[in-house]
């Protein structure tokens, strides 16, 4: 293989030592803090001697963002890859067509600088990130997407569309706020076809009900993994620690989607061996702590590593990077081509607990089971600077978990690693009051 | 011999140790922190069981807290500050016969509200760790212009009727504020009045956010401080308890209390899986940027 | 178990019994609140509303005595039926019910996609049904009393499209026609032969069309509350998928909206039970009789389902049932 040191941009087109340009500089410079951040981070979890040896394959994905992002899609050169935001672009029409999806949220705190050329300075740290990929070529995937979906989820996502314009061909989305309103859903059905037509053109191929119902199977049969998986990671002592957990579930943003459920496959069997034989991730009264609120993605894991150095386990998280992600299955009843749209449209918007939709009760009731089918003893509500919709609903959730007395910490922070020291002195102080450890 | 505990307080700006052994405090001591947190902590601990004729051996715990409090190698164990100021308090609190529900903890370079249950748990806390304005820095900045003792400062306040209102939130341009009210002749009494109740201000917003109980313990090393208590007191509306021994240590002796109760129960209250490696070196970094 | 395949059998064994029950002596009394067609020849059972409409058309004071008393004996014996099997009726036993639900599987076999009301026309058209039980006793009344002429004569029955439809399945096609004999004649049989062809029609867009409209769906309503049969929904559980709506062919919003109504078979439900098979979490929905849970939403189950559905046998060519 060819041995590049991390973070070094493949050889430039030779023109003697001309050189290199501020842009290239700049490029230069982030690749190399992203092979940094990212190398600490492996060195960190490789530290760990019980690490699950199935959790090789996802590592393998997440290397390669040391080395631009070469190879961490495995799109031929034909396919038509399809970035994506959020989780309301519907993957299966994607997948009929033949493209390869990608999802592009980001969680790289080097391109901040980069996107904070697009952005006020108190804009959420996820939208610089991204910005920041989609304006310079520092991993390669964000560049080779034909076309890109970008959902107005919330205020943030809506103007991103027209900053990304300038670097890519952006298809946007429009999601209603009010599903208790007949028209929006009927609207958002309308918004799926169109862009399922956006999708046929730029892959050039008609999707036909035979490809839809093999792209939902796909789709469905992940989705069967992980539910599995999930159904481990109720088990005490927990077999698998729970920052393993979000990196085999943020690897299904860039893998082939057939691939990741073998993988996961593999690793659910690993687990379940684990189980027998009483080899467990985290010792038996370990704190078991639910993380939700504005998401968190490779490689802003610093909340995970605090939680679970301190001796506690992230035993679920209601991100829609993760375990929100693939939960809620496509719905098919009759099979025929307009109830498999409808049954698409509706998963992806009905069920969904985004803050961005007006009513709560979802994402209520998502916690509360959450609490109960994992045993969660804490939670930890993580907000992002400037990301409105998750601060808005906090106090809807502080008083949800006062009803269930579940004890609940606020915190605040964005993707720098300056406020590491105060959080972990938080996230301490809150481990410390659980259970009544004291 | 006498069966003791030990508790260190390692704040940014001071060290504190304390001693119990039952349910008295033997002994503390307080000292500039420094650059060498290990040897800091070292030395100050032996100098105070030297003066109180005990040993290291007689010492069945040693649980460190605060911002240095994984950079001890003879700590068997540690705990978060907010946690051990809560002990401490509830434990002095309980010696005085006041049901302490909320603590105000103002130190050199943070401060924070804590908010107790009826069981003295700790139900919310609220940290100021971000900036300077509204701690200990800020007061040693005031007295520094001033030109005057930092012990001093506070019954300077007092002697003011009327504060002047500081507008700055910011510790900087508080001190240009200041510069161009001398300039302008004011009275200093009333510019460190002013000084204090803005203090008291931002503490007060912070409480709020937690929700005031009474009865309200204020410790760390300004509360020494005469009058800013008087300004929190105003600010907050509440009437504070000031522990009569040396403010400073509560932490520190609670500290202490964690330690006594691990070896009364074998158990540690914080388990952790490792240390990270890159993280102890961010914070000997730290400790080496202090001023 | 696969509800939707036993719910088929016993459709198909009703269907059998109640058709050709004549012929194996099989009698099931003349007061089921179905449309077990009494005009079939040979029928093993026959619908009470044929009765109840001749009963009806009496002048008023005869109610007052044997008259009245075989009236309330009518009416107690079909409402006893209905108490028992409340909903089943039209889910599980009705003979129409099965042509509809058996045109419907070669609509999905053919493709071809169904379609919607949207909830507003919908619930407007909720009250039809109830117009038509008020107008099928008012009418015999005012025969029986000299207000409407003899021509209306068990009004519902002539205008009923399973008397055309089903006496053809023992080779009776006397039924299928319009009787000239006078214009409310005319016009209620024309409307019969009308409503057997929107049957059809509507069979390839929509599903069990004309159940909205059925008078036996409104007397059967009435006893929703207290039938032996339930749908108990726990609204901690639900997810507010929607899966529950789509499957259900009558288009009941309640299912998927309610959160706290206790018993969910409402006015509109068949107890077809597709919802409940429909859900993915873990005992939202549940079917009871009598207080035993015989049905619960599963989600093993219905990801078992989904395999089974999405597992390309495709709907054209010879697919499993689902």
């Amino acid at each position: 293989m060819n041995e590049l040191p991390p973070g070094q941009p493949a050889p430039a087109a030779p023109e003697g030592d001309r050189p290199l340009t501020r842009k290239e500089r700049l490029i230069r410079k982030v690749r190399l803090h992203l092979a940094m951040t990212v190398r600490e981070i492996f060195e960190e979890m490789e530290k760990d001697p019980s690490r699950p040896k199935a959790m090789a394959y996802f590592d393998d994905i997440f290397r390669k963002f040391m080395h631009n992002g070469e190879g961490v899609i495995k799109a031929s050169d034909d396919q038509k890859v399809i970035g994506t935001y959020c989780v309301f672009v519907p993957e299966e029409i994607i997948y009929a067509a033949g493209g390869y999806p990608v999802r592009l949220c980001a969680g790289a705190h080097d391109s901040n600088e980069i996107g904070e050329d697009f952005l006020p300075d108190v804009a959420c740290p996820m939208v610089k990130s991204e910005m920041g990929f989609a304006a310079m070529p520092i991993l390669d995937f964000y560049q080779r997407c034909d076309m890109v979906a970008l959902p107005a989820s919330c205020h943030w996502k809506l103007k991103m569309g027209e900053m990304l314009e300038p670097f890519d061909d952006v298809h946007m989305l429009d999601v209603p706020r009010v599903k208790e309103s007949e028209k929006a859903r009927d609207y958002w059905l309308e918004e799926v076809r169109r862009f399922q037509r956006r999708v046929e053109k730029i892959t050039g191929k008609r999707i036909r009900r035979r490809q839809l119902r093999d792209a939902i199977r796909k789709i469905q049969r992940a989705q069967r993994e992980v539910v599995r998986f999930q159904n481990l990671r109720k088990t005490i002592p927990a077999p698998i620690l729970g920052r393993d957990a979000l990196e085999v579930l943020n690897a299904y943003f860039y893998d082939e989607v057939e691939d990741w459920t073998e993988a996961l496959r593999a690793l659910n069997e690993e687990l379940e061996e684990r189980i027998r034989t009483g080899v467990h991730a985290a010792p038996p009264r370990a704190a078991r702590i639910l993380l939700t609120g504005s998401p968190m993605v490779f490689p802003n894991w610093k909340v995970p590593f605090i939680i679970e150095d301190l001796g506690g386990i992230l035993a679920a998280d209601e991100f829609c990077t993760s375990q929100r992600y693939l939960s809620d299955m496509v719905s098919v009843d009759e099979g025929t081509m307009g109830d498999m749209l409808m049954a698409i449209a509706e998963r992806y918007v009905l069920p969904c607990a985004c803050p961005t939709f007006s009513n709560t009760i979802e994402r209520r009731d998502r916690i509360a089971r959450l609490v109960d089918e994992y045993r969660i003893e804490g939670v930890i509500y993580h907000v992002l600077k400037g990301c409105h919709p998750f601060d808005i609903e906090q106090k809807v959730i502080e008083q949800l978990l006062q009803e269930k007395g579940v004890p609940m910490l606020k915190i605040e922070t964005d993707y720098s690693p300056e406020d590491v020291e105060q959080l972990r002195t938080r996230i301490e102080a809150f481990q410390e009051t659980l259970k009544g450890r004291l | 011999m006498t069966i003791a505990f030990a508790g260190i307080d390692i704040g940014s700006a001071t060290t504190k140790a304390a001693v119990i052994s039952g349910e008295e405090i033997l002994g503390h001591k307080v000292t500039t922190t420094g650059v060498h947190i290990e040897k800091t902590s070292t030395a100050l601990l032996e100098e105070l069981l030297d003066e109180l004729g005990l040993r290291m051996d007689g010492i069945k715990g040693v649980t460190t807290t605060g911002y240095g409090r994984r950079l001890v190698s003879f700590a068997t164990s540690t705990i978060s500050e907010i946690t051990a100021n809560v002990k401490g308090a509830v434990w002095y609190g309980r010696k005085a016969g006041v049901r302490v529900r909320t603590i105000v903890n103002i130190g050199g370079q943070d401060s924070k509200v804590i908010s107790l249950d009826e069981n003295g748990v700790t139900s919310n806390f609220s940290m100021n760790d971000k900036c300077a304005a509204g701690t200990g820095r800020f007061l040693e900045t005031l007295a520094r212009i001033l030109e005057l003792n930092l012990a001093d400062i506070g019954d300077v306040a007092l002697e003011a009727e009327v504060p002047i209102r500081i507008n700055s939130t910011c510790t900087v341009f508080a001190e240009s504020e200041i510069i161009s009210l001398l300039a302008r002749g004011k009275k200093h009494s009333e510019i460190i009045a002013g000084a204090h109740y803005a203090i008291a201000k931002r503490l007060a917003r912070m409480a709020r956010r937690v929700g005031i109980v009474e009865e309200v313990f204020f410790d760390g090393g300004p509360a020494l401080n005469r009058g800013l208590v008087k300004a929190i007191e105003d600010e907050m509306a509440v009437s504070l308890y000031v522990p009569p021994a040396v403010p400073q240590v509560t932490t520190a002796v609670g500290a202490a209390l964690i330690a006594k109760s691990e070896y009364e129960t074998g158990e540690k209250i914080v388990e952790p899986r490792k240390l990270a490696k890159r993280d102890m070196e961010a914070l000997k970094t730290c400790a080496t940027c202090q001023p | 178990m696969n509800i939707q395949r036993l719910r088929l059998a016993v459709q198909l064994l009703s269907f059998t019994v109640l058709i050709y029950g004549g012929l194996f002596a099989i009698d099931l009394g003349n007061r089921l609140p179905t449309f077990a067609c009494s005009y079939v020849p040979d029928h093993g059972g026959g619908c009470f509303l044929v009765g109840f409409q001749h009963m009806l058309s009496r002048p008023l004071p005869e109610f007052l005595g044997e008259q009245g008393i075989r009236l309330l004996k009518a009416l107690g014996i079909a409402s006893l039926w209905a108490i028992v099997l409340n909903k089943a009726w039209c889910g599980w036993i009705c003979p129409f019910g099965l042509l509809q639900d058996l045109l419907t599987k070669v609509r999905v076999w053919l493709s071809i996609d169904m379609s919607r009301f949207s909830w507003m026309t919908r619930h407007r058209y909720k009250s039809v049904k109830y117009i038509l039980l008020a107008l099928l006793i008012l009418i015999p009344l005012g025969i029986g009393n000299g207000l409407i002429s003899r021509d209306w004569t068990a009004p519902y029955c002539q205008l009923c499209p399973a008397r055309p439809l089903l006496p053809l399945f023992q080779g009776d096609t006397t039924q299928f026609a319009i009787n000239f004999l006078s214009i409310p004649t005319m016009l209620l049989t024309g409307g019969a032969i009308i409503l057997v062809g929107l049957m059809f029609t509507t069979s390839f867009v929509k599903r069990r069309f004309l159940c909205s409209y059925c008078p036996m769906l409104a007397f059967l309503s009435l006893f929703d509350k207290i039938g032996l049969f339930s749908l108990k929904k726990d609204g901690d559980k639900c997810t507010r998928c929607g899966n529950c709506y789509r499957a259900c062919p009558m288009e009941i919003r309640e299912i998927e909206e309610e959160k706290t109504l206790k018993n969910l078979v409402t006015q509109d439900c068949i107890l077809c039970l597709r919802c409940v098979e429909a859900c993915p979490e873990n005992m939202a929905l549940e079917a009871q009789f009598a207080g035993f849970s015989f049905l619960k939403a599963d989600a093993e189950a219905f990801l078992a389902r989904q395999d089974a559905v999405t597992a390309g046998t495709g709907t054209r060519k010879g697919r499993k049932k689902k």
